[in-house]
């Protein structure tokens, strides 16, 4: 079944190696086959990317644009040791992502890292008000 | 006789049986290095932290299998390289065969030929590892994660019987006078039976040479999936043991001072440049 993507005016989305970006009208579209798709609002860079959870969505987001486990072990597990050894607690969440990486669903991994900025969030967010 | 104590002597040795209690807490987790041992200290820590342990161990045995599967597709590999130097042996007498001008002379190169084609078959037929002889015709599965559900599949080959399509050893026999003997009477037919193996044996190699790649892509896959699933292992572990020292302000504190210590760290850096080679430098 393809997949029924929706773009604002303006609004970019990456589909494989491209950049896609939308005219001045809303427009809809479909997509058929296999190719990483990211809409702008799930896509972090290097300055967005400002916390430990969103570091290792930046990795994961990387592994899933390039469709390969192997370039980036030696960035994404050194930041998921860094994260763990802060908190351990977010173990479970890591061993969901770390299974989909290894059966090769990095967009799975992608949606499951979400879970990871959550976590991180409620935890900071106790933080300040503690 | 009964013993009579007070209530502020019953007070006092409440306090030491508790006291030992302690101590004896204390040292089970000096012992073990945990601080949770057991599902009455804090059982949701504690389960979450078997939990983590036995996934661990469920991928170390998953981890063996794919060292099996590396060793399998390694002796094929092996076996390989040895079939080629045998091919280029093959080659090499093709061309002396050539050149050669007496049937005598052709009968004897015919049966080196044979011999070696024996040897090649043989050497296929021991390349096995585990029990897997990738190119004696035993596909090999290797399972990936805990549940099974994820498995490459490496297909054999089979060569143990048929020599990487050298099937039929060639005729030599010194009097037959036709185009498939090596030793044939007239020149000519000799000649047209020897360019046949030639062509054969050219095959042959570069049928290896292709089968060696596929399986060098499947050897680079189920290795990268091997390093990731050793990481995957290491993190699991740690992770289990220090959730059972979990505590939800000392891992606020821990995330802040991570984040301000990532900011500089060598790993943002590299982030930063392999954000910069892909796709995502036009989102700057």
């Amino acid at each position: 079944m393809p997949l029924r993507v929706e773009l604002k005016p303006g609004e970019r989305v990456i589909i494989g190696t491209a950049v896609i970006r939308n005219g001045d009208a809303r427009t809809r579209f479909f997509i058929e086959g296999e190719a990483p798709i990211l809409r702008e609002k799930d896509i972090l860079n290097v300055d967005t990317a400002d916390t430990p959870a969103k570091r290792i969505y930046l990795a994961v987001q990387l592994m899933y644009l390039n469709g390969d486990l192997s370039g980036h072990n030696e960035t994404y597990f050194p930041l998921v040791k860094d994260f763990l050894g802060a908190a351990p607690s977010a173990t479970p969440i890591v061993a969901d992502v770390n299974n989909h990486l290894l059966t090769g669903d990095f967009y799975k991994a992608l949606k499951e890292v979400k879970k990871l900025i959550a976590f991180e969030e409620e935890a900071l967010s106790n933080a300040t008000r503690g | 006789m009964d013993i009579t104590l007070s209530s502020a002597v019953r007070g006092n040795v409440l306090t030491l049986q508790m006291i030992a209690d302690q101590q004896s807490t204390i040292q089970q987790r000096l012992s073990t290095g945990k601080r949770v041992n057991s599902a009455l200290d804090d059982p949701r820590n504690f389960f979450q932290s078997a939990a983590l342990n036995n996934r661990a161990s469920d991928l170390s045995r998953r981890l063996d299998g794919m060292g099996l599967g590396i060793k399998t597709i390694e002796a094929a590999d092996k076996g390989m390289k040895g079939m080629t130097k045998i091919l280029e042996a093959m080659a090499a007498i093709t061309k002396e065969a050539a050149d050669a001008t007496t049937p005598a002379a052709r009968e004897t190169l015919g049966t080196q030929f044979n011999a070696l084609r024996t040897q090649l078959m043989n050497l296929a037929a021991d390349s096995g590892f585990n029990g897997i002889n990738l190119l004696g015709g035993d596909n090999l599965t290797v399972v990936f994660n805990e549940t099974g559900t994820n498995t490459q599949t490496v297909n054999a080959v089979s060569y143990a019987t048929d020599a990487a399509g050298i099937a039929v050893a060639v005729a030599s026999a010194a009097g037959a006078d036709d185009n498939t003997n090596w030793a044939a009477a007239t020149a000519t037919n000799g000649d047209t039976a020897i360019a046949a193996s030639a062509t054969l044996v050219n095959t042959a190699i570069s049928n290896l040479r292709t089968q060696a790649a596929t399986f060098g892509t499947s050897l680079t896959t189920i290795r990268i999936r091997e390093e990731f699933t050793k990481e995957m292992i290491n993190t699991l572990k740690g992770g289990a043991d220090g959730l059972v020292l979990a505590d939800q302000n000392e891992e606020a504190a821990n995330l802040l001072a991570l984040n301000t210590r990532q900011q500089l760290s060598q790993q943002a850096l590299s982030l930063a440049s392999q954000a910069e080679q892909s796709i995502l430098r036009l989102f700057g």
